[in-house]
């Protein structure tokens, strides 16, 4: 059993994570010491033993092959942890009971952990949500597209009248294709829940921008196809990709975005127009990101290595 | 079905994302605990054989790799 020293990176996520094994392989080669594990190895194949002190939980983390110093940890990786696993045996209450006390006892001591976190799971929650980032974006001057979330079918034509354009329905909290719609079709299962509309914004291209405290990775993403002309994401094998640069001003204001959210990580969509004008889209504060230094080059994952080595934002 | 059973299908859900990337290819794929990386069958980083869109997925409201609420 190896004792880790001189402060570790705890990396959160589920064992076949690629992404995050590029992240890893960097810190490995570096001799930083790592510590990896899935919340989906408590209590059966991790144990926690927490004591609080002065001020901080300290303790460790040991899953019979490493042993985690609770108090040297010098920066948290928070990629994709997975659901409790429950020792067999119990009844369903018991299963219930027993999930919830690991969600209080693990998560509530992990995320108390006071150093650097990319990102740390409350701010990557609050990035999360589509209207509060689309609000902050626009006090910023990011200038996203015009929006409306409604389950009022009346309201949602209302909108489409007033855009006087295209609009469009995407994800707001379930997985959705941007999809054009045809106001005509705007009827009563708009009431079934919340809804995202949006104008349509013409479109040379789309960037996606990788941002790693305070490195911008931005890449240009052009479509080969009506279907990624839309939305990207439906058709992968008809898109191109170019790094490029960020205009000064957005720089600044994404970066005051992540300031806003108290995040150091974040994978920005935006829409290049014909003129130009950069407009937001959204922020994936705990987005992909290993395909676009896959087909560029960009060195995301050495930035995300270099921070959490760094262990400040400093 | 009659009509009190006809299931009712929110408007975007009729847009319901599409798979349209292929999982990463995991068979033989193992994790080794000295690394804390996934290793091929061939003892080289699976993360490097695994160039697919499978890991372009963006976010939350992506369909198949969903981040955990860690809450």
């Amino acid at each position: 059993m190896t004792e880790l020293h001189g402060g570790t990176v705890l990396v959160l996520t589920k064992k076949l994570d690629p992404t995050a094994d590029l992240v890893v392989e960097h810190l490995n080669q570096r001799g930083v010491p790592v510590f990896r594990c899935d919340t989906a190895e408590f209590p059966i194949e991790l144990s926690l033993s927490a004591t609080l002190g002065e001020g901080r939980w300290t303790g460790v983390l040991d899953n019979g092959r490493r042993v985690l110093d609770l108090a040297r940890v010098r920066s948290v990786y928070f990629r994709r942890p997975e659901e409790f696993r429950l020792p067999e045996g119990m009844s369903e209450a018991g299963r219930r009971f027993a999930a919830a006390q690991c969600r209080a006892g693990f998560v509530g001591s992990a995320v108390s952990l006071p150093c650097l976190w990319v990102n740390h799971p409350a701010r990557d929650m609050d990035a999360n949500h589509k209207p509060w980032q689309l609000a902050v974006a626009s006090r910023l001057g990011l200038n996203p597209p015009r929006s409306l979330i409604t389950n009022d079918p009346e309201a949602a034509r209302k909108f489409a009248r007033y855009v006087e354009g295209p609009v469009i329905t995407k994800s707001l909290g379930s997985p959705v294709d941007t999809t054009p719609i045809d106001p005509a079709q705007l009827d009563d299962s708009v009431s079934l829940c919340a809804h995202l509309f949006q104008e349509w914004v013409e479109k040379a291209h789309e960037v996606r921008l990788t941002v790693v405290n305070g490195r911008f990775f931005a890449v240009e993403i052009h479509a080969g196809s009506p279907a990624a002309r839309i939305d990207w994401r439906t058709d992968y094998k008809n898109l191109t990709y170019k790094p490029t640069t960020v205009p000064e001003p957005i720089r600044k204001r994404v970066k005051a975005f992540m300031e806003h959210f108290g995040i150091v990580f974040g994978a920005f969509d935006f829409i290049v127009t014909p003129t130009g004008a950069w407009r937001f889209l959204e922020v994936n504060s705990n987005g992909q990101w290993s395909w676009i230094e896959s087909k560029t080059g960009v060195p995301i994952s050495s930035a995300i290595a270099d921070l959490l080595e760094k262990g400040s934002t400093q | 079905m009659t009509a009190q059973t006809v299931e009712r299908v929110p408007f975007a859900m009729r847009f319901a994302a599409r798979q349209t990337s292929e999982p990463a290819d995991a068979s033989g794929v193992r994790y080794d605990r000295d690394l804390q990386i996934a290793l091929t069958s061939e003892g080289n980083p699976w993360a490097h054989a695994t160039k697919n869109e499978s890991s372009s997925n963006t976010n939350s409201d992506s369909k198949n790799d969903e981040g955990t609420d860690f809450y």
